[in-house]
């Protein structure tokens, strides 16, 4: 008889992790524990945590050792925000976590949303395994033309939007940002462009009210 | 900054005396209030002082031979209901009245500054008039925004404090209102919090409040009120919890790192040392008190007292300690509160140990009625000559760790205390944007158990000195010239020796 192996322990999934901010006001709503994953598969020209998007280096954290810490400031926060370099690409340990942080929040009294802060770029299988396991994600859109998609970030955008759609179906887009290009996505043509599809992510919204940010590239928050 | 004259030293000769009041009334800079200040204390401090050598113990520059509480809390609830024979008022018939009312007993409700150090619980003492007068929104700007400039311009000190709730109210609200615009040092502010009263409304306009200003404080009314068996209490000055009615005859202080350095080990510390100085204190609290209440005869001289605005069963005496972060790091060898376990088991043991000897080991002090003849243990927060220690019980600014284990450590540590403890904390700027966030971290620190939490954001024009406020533009005018607020100077000093812009500003990145 085959034996299965026994799937792994919550302190044995290990997350790649470049920081951890343990309060923030801007990543997404209210007082949040944000923690930044490294590696990115996007390679975007005007990255604003460029030190996320190579491999290394990291620091390895188990979903126990995460956990410890948010579990510190749980009555003190309304979240806990993953973001990056691109956190989807630890759909594993985002899985765990928020499995642990259920138990431990609900245990507390407290209720704590796990939030993905994401480029959007992350097949359906990926989507169907976090889609159940978190409460919403906040969604960067780089552009809607292909080629300037392209230009920006090395990589087609079809599967992103393709991926904001569903999200706004399911209910799970909490936050929209475009950081503005100037001369890239910020021509009247891209403009135009973001303003339908925006207007489109309403129209298939079935959650609560889509916050969009038009973010100039000079002043981003972080 | 104006001259300093040494005025606090009873062992001066004739000769000198004569020299210190001369310059006193011929300095070139100190105005004329100042000047009279300074003179009143220099005439107190010819007395032999009530006092001790050791440095240990501070009296905090209270004078030699009291003559006045530290702090009184009137019951301006029955000022307002019942007027006042000796200043000639009938009760208050309307909120115009009420608040002259107000405004003319402050003048006339000495401190240890001098000046009233609580106004009352000013919203609901109002409301009474306003719920049923139904006066239109402009008319009742118009009168409480003058309320608020004569506080400001008639009781210059930062250590005049009024407080607001805990039920939101239309007056409330609009003083909160006022006071982003006013922006004023004075009054301090605090918001009493019980999540059964306070709306979240009226909570998110007192953290607006709080993130252009710096106030109002943040009390929780359900852990206060259990101190005194009622509702009836107030926070004072910088913080101080005292019933109304009543107050505090004085306030004396325990330097805990000091006595931590003199200690051969942990058991000398808690065992001879705790105990022997926590004795003296007493003595020194008890002797002060006997002063004020037999020999000066304030509680027979007071109209206060005649018409039964305060009462001396209501007054309590405050025993200070701060420090308690280096003592708790000299005990343990190098464990820091707030990061080690054992360093915030050491300073609860501490903590307990000291409660333990004001109920049990010295004798009960006289006067102290309404906490049972024992003194109230009080987190004093810093006086503007302390040199690299930190106030009360919090953690030293720049060691701070996250949000989350600063507040809880807090939390556990303001259980203790009876008189009065709090903990300040400076957020981004990117807060003021974000006000749930600033809600959930309130609300999540009042149920943990803060007593009493002050925020605000860095780039306010204001800052939070030990509990109470300077103006920025203030602290850099200081040097140069006397200002209408006395507390200025005091705030000047203490950012001299203390790093108060070293404070951890939260989520910065």
């Amino acid at each position: 008889m085959n034996k299965q192996a026994p799937p792994p322990s919550t302190k044995e999934i290990v997350a790649r992790i470049n920081t951890i901010i343990p309060s923030s006001f801007v990543d997404g709503p209210g007082h949040r524990f944000v923690v930044f994953f490294q590696g990115c598969n996007l390679d975007c020209s005007y990255c604003h945590n460029p030190e996320t998007k190579r491999d290394v280096p990291f620091t390895a954290f188990t979903v126990d050792e995460l956990l410890d810490s948010v579990v510190m400031e749980l009555p003190f926060i309304d979240g806990v925000t993953f973001s990056g370099g691109e956190c989807t690409l630890q759909p594993a340990f985002i899985e765990a976590f928020s499995k642990s942080l259920a138990q431990k929040s609900g245990s507390s009294g407290s209720k704590v949303k796990l939030i993905l802060d994401t480029n959007g770029c992350f097949n359906q299988e990926v989507y169907s395994q976090l889609k159940n396991c978190i409460q919403g994600f906040i969604l960067d859109i780089k552009a809607i033309s292909a080629t300037v998609h392209q230009k920006l970030t090395g990589v087609h955008n079809q599967l992103i939007l393709d991926n904001a759609l569903q999200m706004a179906r399911d209910g799970l887009l909490v936050e929209v940002r475009t950081v503005l290009v100037p001369g890239d996505n910020d021509t009247p043509v891209e403009l135009n462009s973001l303003r339908k599809f925006y207007q489109q992510l309403k129209d298939y919204n079935q959650g609560n009210e889509i916050k969009f940010r038009l973010i100039e590239s000079s002043n981003m928050e972080r | 900054m104006s001259t300093t004259h040494n005025i606090h030293d009873a062992s001066n000769s004739d000769e000198e005396t004569r020299k210190i009041i001369r310059n006193v009334i011929c300095d070139d800079k100190l105005e004329y209030h100042h000047k009279r200040s300074q003179l009143c204390t220099v005439a107190e401090n010819i007395l032999l002082p009530i006092s001790t050598n050791d440095e240990v113990i501070c009296t905090l520059f209270e004078g030699n031979a009291p003559y006045r509480p530290r702090y009184i809390l009137p019951d301006y609830q029955k000022f307002l209901a019942t007027g006042s024979e000796y200043l000639n008022l009938p009760p208050a018939d309307d909120i115009v009245s009420a608040i002259n009312h107000l405004l003319i007993i402050y003048k006339f409700v000495p401190s240890i500054t001098s000046h009233p150090v609580y106004l009352g619980n000013v919203d609901t003492l109002l409301d009474q008039y306003d719920s049923v007068e139904k006066i239109s929104e402009l008319e009742l700007r118009r009168n409480l925004r003058w309320f608020l400039i004569q506080i400001d311009r008639t009781l210059p000190n930062a250590f005049v404090h009024m407080n607001l709730g805990p039920l939101p109210t239309r007056v409330g609200r609009v003083i909160l209102e006022l006071e982003r615009e006013l922006r004023h040092a004075v009054p301090n502010l605090t918001l009493k919090v019980d999540f059964e009263i306070t709306n979240e409304d009226f909570l998110l306009e007192a953290i607006k409040t709080a993130l252009v200003t710096n106030k109002p404080y943040f009390a929780n009314h359900q852990m206060l009120k259990k101190i005194y068996k009622s509702d009836a209490y107030g926070v004072a000055s910088c913080y101080n919890t005292l019933p109304i009615g009543g107050g505090a005859h004085t306030l004396v202080r325990i330097n805990l790192k000091l006595l931590a350095q003199r200690a051969c080990d942990l058991s000398d510390f808690m065992n001879n040392l705790l105990p022997s100085t926590v004795t003296a204190l007493a003595e020194i609290i008890s002797a002060r008190i006997r002063f004020l209440v037999e020999e000066s005869h304030f509680f027979q001289t007071s109209f206060l007292i005649r018409e039964k605005l305060i009462e001396l069963e209501k007054f309590t005496a405050m025993a200070g300690i701060f420090g308690l972060y280096e003592a708790t790091e000299i005990l343990s060898a190098g464990k820091i509160l707030g990061k080690d376990q054992e360093a915030l088991l050491l300073a609860e043991a501490i903590l307990v140990k000291i409660n333990k000897l004001l109920r049990t080991a010295v004798p009960l002090t006289p006067y102290c009625a309404i906490t049972d003849g024992v003194l109230g243990l009080h987190a004093q927060s810093g006086i503007d000559n302390d040199k690299e220690v930190t106030p009360g019980v919090r953690i030293k600014s720049g060691a701070e760790l996250s949000l989350g284990a600063q507040i809880r450590t807090a939390c556990k540590l303001h259980s203790h205390f009876v008189t009065g403890v709090s903990d300040i904390y400076t957020f981004e700027p990117t807060a003021a944007n974000n006000l749930p966030a600033m809600l959930t971290i309130i609300t999540g620190a009042l149920r943990c158990g803060m007593a009493i939490m002050s925020i605000g954001s860095s780039d306010s024009p204001l800052v939070r000195i030990s509990g109470y406020l300077v103006k920025k533009s203030d602290l850099e005018k200081a040097d140069k010239s006397s200002l209408r607020e006395e507390s200025v100077e005091l705030g000047a000093r203490f950012i001299d020796n203390y790093p108060v812009s070293k404070r951890k500003k939260w989520s910065e990145r």
